[in-house]
């Protein structure tokens, strides 16, 4: 059985969770038999490990949890009672779990008697509940033969955390055509249904069925909200016959046991403990965030307007009175705005505590002796980020074990300890939580990295003396830097860093690596509070007004003549003997040249990496408490900028980010790892920036006058010009409207508004590797898309080379937009795909003449679905794929007519390109372009905008 | 074959003179040779569509514009109007059965193609067009030979129903 790593790590942390969930309700029940709670606690952890077993494919796990879940079942509806027997079985059950998940974690298979266990159970339940024999599938699984075991279907992943669904409808699925071709067509049926509710369970098995003989006819049972009519209707496609069978009075009998008892658990749980803990959806929290953010605003703005009252009228009993409450009011909203804050906070231990399994469990895999180290478990974050936190740092931590931490050979050959140690911890810095991975390791080879950046023309080779060890070292959180095998000999790390680095940068944080060779590897993510309320000053520059958080400010002080100096171009002050840099806050936001400095300014000293640095402002408006609203995802590109804020007068305040601010100005480089990998990337993209002033983007100031969330997008500067010598669209009178717009929208694209357009294709991509690795039952990674502007003549270089062999397959996407996705798989791969498909070993298929098309077809038809739903999700846009086509040419050949079809004027055509990996393959798997006409492009970028600011409008 | 072999790309075109061999990759692209034998020139423009785009300025991807684009690029070589000839490759269907507007792509440009050269009265020699496969075109300016190779695997195209 074939499990991800990261699947395996995923299902181990879980697992052992809710091993140790079962075992302690098991403890408590065995001195308290009668306690109801803790029955449920053991039914429901059981039934979790049930289905995180059946999600991975974890068979025979999955069967002893499921006749263990149906016997506690037995107790719960009162059939029978809970006595030392059954507990004895629960604890061998336990013993039984707990070695068959460590001996999978391990690579092996345990070697027990699952059936004999099994039969015993049967027998004591039959013993006990005579008349319920039939009925109880922990009696009928002995009767057949273990291969014949019902088992649920492996694709059904069960979440008992996900909310129980509020009707459950049963649809007859008949697909027409070869079984094993209707087979990979289930997986589009299984992809739309998913998008309208849960799949609950499939019978009989999808997998029987391909095997099986005409006609591929099975049932699914859904939750789900929509009609069940309109759900065929959804997912009716070529060749697929749905008819619902409502309502699911009986579904099928896995489904009963499973998700039935299931919500079973959670009604009961309700009445168990309604008065202890209410679960309560982080969105409301969220709404709850919000209002008290427009109450806190609102707030400020009577303590405004009754400081009016107070300097227009004097101190009158009403007016007296009248503040009084104000300032009671105010106090009120401050303790419920910490309320809800905390309401979503909780400790980091919550992710920290699956590490030392993790740690442990990879320690063991790959020989190696670790010490986990962990501090800093009590900071409490954020509930969302600690949510999405999880999968970064088992990447980071991975890395750590497997590439940074030495052998023990090599450890003592060194003359280091023989154990390595991971520390992991959390600690809060300003507004900032880091959490850190490190290890005492061989560290980071950075002339490897070097070199590889160079060959992959990420540096120029001017720039390697001037590059920071910083900046070299980032290089290794760029896309497909390092591959998993190539990482070992080049710095030891590399897998997955992209991911990290994407799943850090949407929680709006950075990301640092420092490291020395053989003394170890730090990375620390830093990730701002997402909402929060922070002291801060408020000043006036270029015309608006913006908040310098307090946890910055050193001191305010105004400029006299005598203080102001220049040392050479840069401006300083002269401050109590010391010397400190001056930068104007509205120039720097504005990135204009240095403005002279004006005597008698404010100026605002802070703090940066240590130095203290003036901030020259136009006016200082004292502090305040502000609520940060995060900025929409527009203005994230805004280096120098946390968030806004609305002040109680109805304006908008922008809040600085000090650091970034400085950074990006004091030394022309941005601060996070993430932004200067793009930047790095941008750089080699055009043939600039000798100065670093490009990289900050477009003025905020004139945004500043109008609400956040309906302002124009500010253009992040680039250069529309690709990268060879080609002519670029020339800036010429005679320059067309098509060629402006084309120009105008690449800029789009490329710039903050495609951010969105950004987003929807990584769901698409996200979508494609889930599907397609289910369906291939192997690691299939889709890269993020880019979209980029690339050179027609140098498109097929791209791909791999005019005359090599490749199979081209194009979906056609019609309805309100018009645009294409073409798959351009290397002739070799495209036999291993086609071993995938089919469940062969990759090597079985050696001509291409014998690939069978149709899968192939399939599996783009796949591909390309998952982009045109999220397209169509995300912009509310009707678009249907065309019939895909297929053909096996010459790379040139393949695409020319596509990049014909999709024509834009000039030499280049603008093309968004994913790179698929995985299944065992060297290299790119396939590549992915997305192809959309100039009207399309913009249509659907409109229509993402609108739908965004719909939603940040909420 | 004596002297350089130079690969022209897509939407792009070249010339070369006193030897040499021009070499270029087509699908639905036509490929349009102009050679005139006596003054040892010839050129070859990777055409990608029949008629230009009002607006752009890239003529060497549109029939209408590459093929006069060439013959002055040949005639500045040292050709001879009254000696060229041409020859006329590429334009296959790549994605033959689906969609229409992939389909049709290489048709109308050996069409417009074939119409272009009849106006401007250089007579057509060769032509190697149409079909479902990509051509490797390899032309020697001594011999005024062409080679045209396709893939073995070529007939295995396929179309989802």
């Amino acid at each position: 059985m074939e499990v991800k790593p990261e699947y395996l790590a995923i299902f181990s942390e879980e697992a052992s969770d809710q091993l140790r969930e079962w075992e302690e309700c098991l403890l408590a029940l065995d001195k308290t038999p009668d306690d109801r709670e803790q029955l449920n606690g053991m039914f429901r952890a059981i039934h979790t490990l049930k289905g995180s077993a059946g999600f991975i494919g974890f068979d025979t796990l999955q069967r002893l949890a499921h006749d263990l879940e149906s016997s506690l079942s037995d107790v719960r509806d009162g059939k029978r009672t809970y006595d030392v027997q059954l507990g004895e079985f629960l604890f061998k059950g336990l013993d039984l779990c707990k070695s068959m998940i460590e001996a999978f974690a391990d690579g092996t298979t345990l070697d027990v008697d699952i059936d004999g266990f099994l039969a015993r159970l049967a027998v004591l339940a039959s013993a006990s509940a005579p008349g319920q024999k039939a009925a109880s599938p922990a009696a009928a699984a002995p009767a057949l033969p273990a291969s014949q075991a019902p088992t649920p279907a492996k694709a059904v992943p069960t979440a008992p955390s996900a909310p129980v669904p509020s009707a459950t409808c049963t649809l007859e699925i008949r697909i027409d055509g070869q079984p094993r071709e209707a087979y990979l067509r289930s997986f589009l049926v299984k992809a739309r249904l998913e998008r309208s509710g849960k799949v609950l369970g499939v019978e009989p098995e999808l997998e029987t069925l391909r095997d099986g003989t005409e006609p591929f006819l099975y049932s699914v049972v859904i939750a789900t909200n929509e009609d069940p009519a309109a759900l065929a209707g959804s997912i009716s496609i070529d060749q697929v016959t749905v008819t619902p069978v409502v309502p699911a009075a009986a579904p099928t009998p896995e489904v009963k046991q499973g998700d039935a008892a299931a919500s079973d658990v959670h009604e009961q749980l309700a009445h168990a403990r309604p008065e202890e803990v209410v679960r309560v959806s982080v969105e409301k929290l969220d709404t709850l965030l919000n209002l008290v953010g427009e109450l806190v605003i609102h707030n400020s703005g009577f303590v405004a307007t009754t400081q009016l009252l107070k300097e227009q009228y004097g101190k009158t009993a009403h007016i007296y009175e009248l503040e009084e409450k104000t300032e009671a009011l105010s106090a009120i909203t401050r303790d419920l705005q910490d309320g809800i804050m905390k309401a979503r906070m909780l400790p980091v231990a919550n992710v920290f505590n699956r590490f030392r399994r993790v740690v442990r469990d990879l320690a063991k895999a790959s020989n190696k002796t670790v010490i986990l180290d962990v501090f800093g478990e009590e900071t409490e974050i954020d509930k969302k980020v600690i949510d999405r936190i999880g999968e970064p740092l088992v990447h980071l931590v991975r890395n750590s074990v497997d590439h940074g931490l030495e052998t023990t050979e090599e450890r003592v050959a060194a003359g280091k300890r023989p154990e390595g140690t991971i520390r992991l911890g959390a600690y809060q810095e300003g507004d900032h939580i880091c959490i850190e991975v490190s290890d005492d390791g061989r560290g980071l080879n950075r002339d490897a990295i070097l070199k590889k950046a160079l060959e992959k023309g990420l540096i120029s080779t001017e720039d390697v003396a001037s590059a920071t060890a910083e900046r070299i070292l980032g290089f290794i959180f760029l896309p497909g830097f390092s591959t998993a095998r190539k990482v070992s000999d080049i710095s030891g790390r590399g897998v997955g860093m992209d991911v990290v680095k994407r799943a850090v940068e949407e929680m709006n944080g950075n990301l640092r690596v420092r490291s020395s060779p053989n003394v170890g590897t730090t990375v620390s993510i830093s990730l701002p509070l997402t909402m929060a309320i922070i002291t801060a000053v408020l000043v006036e520059a270029g015309g608006a007004t913006y908040a310098i958080p307090m946890s910055a400010v050193r001191e305010i002080l105004k400029t006299s003549d005598s203080m102001l100096r220049t040392v050479g171009n840069r401006r300083v002050i002269i401050l109590r003997d010391e010397v400190l840099a001056m930068v104007n806050l509205a120039s720097a936001l504005q990135d204009n040249a240095d403005v002279a400095p004006v005597p008698g300014r404010p100026v605002v000293v802070v703090d940066f990496e240590g130095k203290k640095i003036g901030i020259e402002v136009e006016g200082i408006h004292g502090s305040r408490e502000v609520v940060i609203k995060s900025l929409s995802r527009h203005y994230r590109e805004v280096e120098g900028l946390i968030g806004a804020s609305i002040l109680g007068n109805g304006k908008i305040a922008l809040i600085v980010d000090v650091e970034k601010l400085i950074g990006v100005h004091y030394h022309g480089e941005t601060h996070g790892i993430g932004h200067t990998a793009r930047g790095v990337i941008e750089a080699s993209e055009k043939p600039l920036p000798a100065s670093p002033s490009v990289q900050p983007a477009a003025a905020p100031a004139p945004a500043a006058q109008k609400p956040v969330v309906a302002a124009p997008v500010p253009a992040v500067p680039v250069a529309p010009a690709p990268a060879a010598p080609v002519t670029p669209a020339p800036a010429t009178p005679e320059v067309s409207a098509a060629a402006r717009k084309m120009e105008e929208l690449t800029r789009a694209v490329k710039g903050a508004k495609g951010r969105l357009l950004e987003d929807v294709n990584n769901q698409g991509a996200i979508q494609a590797s889930l599907s397609l690795s289910q369906m291939t039952n192997q690691e299939i990674r889709v890269s993020f898309p880019e979209s980029r502007v690339v050179a027609i003549k140098d498109v097929a270089e791209i791909m791999g080379g005019e005359e090599c062999t490749v199979g081209g397959m194009y979906v056609g996407i019609q309805g309100d937009i018009s645009a294409g996705i073409l798959l351009v798989i290397p002739e070799n791969n495209l036999l291993i795909f086609d071993d995938l498909l089919h469940g062969r070993p990759a090597g079985t298929t050696t001509k291409v003449e014998d690939v069978d098309l149709s899968g192939i077809t399939e599996m783009g038809n796949i591909l390309a679905s998952c982009f045109i739903n999220a397209m169509a999700d995300a912009a509310h846009l009707q678009v249907s794929p065309e019939v895909p086509e297929i053909s096996v040419d010459m790379c040139l050949p393949v695409i020319d007519s596509v990049l014909a079809r999709f024509n834009q004027p000039g030499d280049t055509i603008l093309l968004t390109e994913a790179s698929i990996y995985g299944g065992g393959m060297e290299n790119v798997g396939c590549h992915q372009i997305l192809f959309l006409e100039p009207d399309s492009l913009q249509r659907l970028m409109d229509a993402l905008a609108a739908s965004a600011s719909a939603e940040a409008a909420v | 074959m004596d002297g350089v072999t130079v690969t022209v790309k897509m939407a792009e075109m070249d010339v070369v003179k006193d030897g040499g061999s021009l070499k270029t990759i087509l699908g639905s692209c036509v490929g349009v040779i102009l050679r005139d034998a006596d003054h040892r020139v010839s050129g070859l423009a990777h055409i990608m569509l029949p008629s230009r785009h009002r607006d752009d300025a890239a003529t060497g991807k549109y029939a209408d514009s590459a093929i006069p684009a060439l013959l002055a690029r040949v005639l500045a070589s040292g050709a001879r109007q009254g000696s060229l000839q041409a020859f006329l490759i590429g334009g296959a269907q790549m994605f033959p059965m689906g969609n229409v507007a992939l389909a049709s792509i290489g048709d109308q440009n050996v069409d417009v193609a074939r119409k272009i050269l009849k106006d401007t009265n250089i007579p057509i020699v060769f032509e190697d067009t149409g079909g479902c496969a990509g051509r490797a075109v390899l032309f020697d300016n001594t011999t005024g030979q062409v080679s045209v190779k396709t893939l073995q695997a070529i007939q295995h195209k396929g179309v989802a129903r």
